[in-house]
């Protein structure tokens, strides 16, 4: 008998592959919790998940939120990859403002919280491991794994200063170049899965016009300007600072 | 250890089923598939999925209908109600005696929220009970007007009978099925995960038993369910008592089963064509003739090939649908096994000693290997290009070469012939059940045949391309692999298949190749 407790989760039918709903119910509210205990907010509505065969995806303007899946069967770490990246998304606003230079970095975002989701699954499962999911406390650590393999597929730049400054035209033309994105999201890890905290600056993202921000640099400065506004230090912000840009407040030429 | 038997592959066959059993909606489906494909297998795991969803499932109804009287299957449907704990009579207050009382019934359980699975419904296209499809429609037509939440599902292995009740524009149920699953066998990814579960990991077992079940499931679990065959080190001692025990013993599980299976969907001609077939592993039309002279091959050709899927029509590469080099060979690996090696063998140990016939049979059995072999090859070069894991990504169906009906001197023949259109690179492979036999002459002559097919008009289009060489054998030791590598040859052995596509299945278990997320909006 499945735990009745209030989730904005509903699992919809479809070709989920060989799994029941129950499970698949059961691992992406674990992998929801994290995300939302990390935030410190639930999203602004509930949210329906379904499988289809594209890539995954959150639809523009649909409350309650639809989310596209392309995860089947009982491959739980494609399950949670794929739906703490469009989770994100709607943590941030996603579809407030959409035509901008600066999605890239969201997209970045949304590729940490699938990452940073992943590694703390790992713990979670094996300390409390859902109900309803078969030998759930046993799979844990293959979360672990995945995450390491997924990351070990980017790059990591010594010089991000560097790095940034070669690719963030690339970044700024085409918001989806994955391994930019698992670059940036890769070097921001660490720091992420040691305070958790950081995650509640970026529910403030997508709350001002981003299009008004010519540099990205810009865009960084309004972020922390919101936060300052919302009466909160603007941390993250800073911390991309510190990480990709020289101690001028620069990007290399 | 071998593992116990579980279920196996069939997830998007699984995820469709599941799918239409929650909705709470009517339903009329049809599964169909030969026999031992798993047909009752995959509804009884889609229920128990199901299930865990939540407490309150479905009452399932299961009845495998007797190819006897309308009397006789009274009685069975009464047996299977008493099974199911549903009362005796629902419905109709009656005692079930006739076809119309078990149709009536069938309607007011699935009316009720009820799934009622009718097993063997291709009985009922003839004989007595041919009349159950127009009472069973009576009552499709009326629940699919109501608001009902339960299903009616027919399980059939007959194909061509199955296609007579569901698709003949003259049949009651024509057009009613609002679902239909049609179960081939496993595919290779499945087959190579079930071989790791139960002992048979190493690629000559796993050759052997492919050549020998194919994919078809219970075969397979009859293998895993037999004690002490995995702790047998030797392919030889190993072979001898897969034969032995399951084939040839008085106890033999498959004892009967090719016979069986062959009086069960064949009449007498289709059965000549199918031995010719395995006799001779392959035959163009004009050998069939020779060799079936007083048959009008063509309709049961054509049946065997068409309506019950039993013959495969190869073409060589490009070649045009009328082309007479046309190849037809048995599809069903273990139709042909059984026809080939162990008939004959199972007919001998009737007067002989089971463990003297099974030594016996050996040579045929590599013999057998040796063409299940390139057809495993063929179809594991398709399957890793489909999953996306595969060193040689194809943009077209694996092909091969002839231009005789039969090898003979001064033909050219080629096993396999795989290319990549985009990147213009062509992969001409040789397959050894042997990889000894990849030797100096052999490999001289794959080469020869290569050369002579890309001077011919259809190898022309590979002009300019990339050519690859590659050799195929269940397994290659280092130091053979060493040394054909050494020379240029690319070798590719069953253990690679297993690894590339080991990833594919590797997901249920966690370690996953990395989820694709190709472009999606956000």
């Amino acid at each position: 008998m499945e735990t009745e407790r209030p989730s904005p989760l509903t699992i919809e039918n479809g070709n989920w592959g060989a799994t029941s709903l129950r499970a698949i119910r059961g691992v992406l509210n674990s992998a929801a919790d994290v995300l939302v205990a990390a935030f410190g907010k639930k999203p602004d509505a509930a949210i329906q998940v379904a499988p289809w065969r594209r890539a995954p995806q959150v639809s523009y303007d649909l409350r309650p939120y639809r989310i596209w899946l392309s995860a089947r069967d009982t491959y739980w770490c494609q399950y949670v990859y794929q739906f703490a990246h469009e989770l994100c998304h709607v943590m941030t606003h996603f579809d407030r403002y959409r035509d901008h230079r600066h999605r890239w970095f969201a997209e970045a975002l949304c590729e940490l919280a699938s990452l940073f989701v992943l590694q703390r699954l790992a713990t979670v499962w094996a300390e409390n491991p859902p109900d309803g999911v078969a030998e759930a406390a046993a799979y844990a650590p293959h979360f672990a794994t995945y995450a390491v393999q997924v990351a070990g597929k980017y790059s990591s730049p010594g010089d991000l200063p560097q790095w940034l400054a070669d690719h963030l035209p690339k970044l700024e033309a085409d918001p989806y170049v994955r391994e930019c994105n698992g670059v940036v999201a890769t070097g921001l890890l660490h720091r992420f899965l040691d305070d958790p905290s950081l995650w509640h600056d970026c529910s403030r993202l997508n709350c001002w016009d981003p299009s008004a921000n010519r540099t990205f640099r810009d865009y960084l400065d309004a972020w922390a300007h919101d936060l300052r506004g919302a009466g909160s230090p603007p941390r993250v912000p800073l911390l991309i600072e510190e990480s990709f840009y020289r101690p001028t407040g620069q990007l290399p030429t | 250890m071998s593992a116990p038997w579980s279920f196996y592959g069939r997830r998007e066959e699984l995820g469709s089923l599941l799918e239409i059993m929650r909705r709470q909606r009517w339903f009329f489906g049809a599964i169909r598939g030969r026999r031992r494909i798993g047909k009752t297998a995959l509804i009884q795991q889609a229920l128990k999925t199901i299930s865990e969803d939540g407490p309150a499932g479905q009452p399932v109804l299961l009845v495998r209908i007797p190819d006897s009287s309308p009397a006789d299957f009274a009685s069975v449907f009464r047996s299977a109600l008493g099974e199911a704990g549903l009362p005796p009579n629902p419905g109709t207050g009656e005692l079930i005696r006739d076809l119309p009382q078990i149709a009536t019934t069938v309607g007011s359980l699935c009316s009720r929220g009820a799934i009622v699975i009718l097993d063997e419904f291709q009985v009922c296209h003839r004989g007595p009970l041919s009349g159950l499809p127009s009472l069973l429609q009576a009552q499709v037509d009326r629940l699919q007007d109501r608001d009902a939440a339960g299903g009616l599902i027919v399980l059939g292995s007959v194909q061509a009978e199955m296609e007579a009740l569901l698709h003949d524009r003259r049949a009651p149920l024509f057009g009613r099925a609002t679902f239909e699953l049609t179960l081939g066998p496993w595919d290779l990814a499945t087959i190579f995960e079930v071989c790791r579960a139960h002992g048979a990991a190493d690629p000559a077992r796993s050759l052997t038993l492919y050549a020998l079940f194919g994919g078809v499931p219970k075969y397979w679990r009859h293998y895993a369910e037999t004690d002490g065959l995995d702790a047998i080190g030797e392919w030889e001692p190993w072979a001898q008592q897969v034969c032995e025990r399951l084939f040839l013993r008085n106890d033999s599980p498959l004892r009967e089963e090719g016979d069986g299976l062959l009086a069960r969907e064949l009449r007498r001609n289709y059965l000549a064509i199918l031995r010719t077939l395995a006799e001779r592993a392959s035959c163009t039309h004009a050998e069939l003739k020779d060799a079936l002279p007083e048959l009008s091959l063509g309709p049961y050709l054509n049946a065997v090939t068409s309506d019950l899927r039993l013959v495969e029509r190869r073409l060589p590469i490009f070649a045009g649908e009328r082309q007479r080099r046309a190849r037809y060979t048995i599809s069903d690996p273990f139709l042909c096994a059984w026809l080939r090696v162990m008939q004959p063998a199972s007919q001998a140990a009737r007067v002989l000693p089971a463990p003297q016939v099974a030594l016996r049979l050996l040579s045929r059995l590599r013999t057998l290997e040796g063409h299940a072999f390139e057809r495993m090859v063929r179809d594991a070069t398709e399957a890793a290009s489909r999953a996306g894991v595969a060193d040689f990504p194809i943009t077209d169906r694996v092909a091969g070469y002839w231009n005789r009906s039969q090898p003979q001197p001064g033909s050219v023949e080629i096993d396999l012939i795989a290319w990549n259109e985009e990147d213009r690179c062509v992969r001409f492979g040789s397959c050894k059940r042997n990889p000894e036999r990849h030797d100096v002459a052999s490999l001289r002559g794959f080469r020869d045949h290569v050369s002579r097919f890309l001077a011919t008009a259809v190898g022309k289009r590979f002009t300019g391309w990339r050519h690859q060489f590659a050799l195929l054998s269940p397994r290659f030791s280092e130091q053979q692999r060493a040394r054909l590598e050494a020379e240029d040859w690319i070798c590719c052995d069953l253990v690679d298949f297993q690894r590339m596509l080991r990833g594919v299945q590797d997901g249920a278990a966690g370690v996953l190749p990395p989820s694709p997320k190709l472009n999606g909006m956000e």
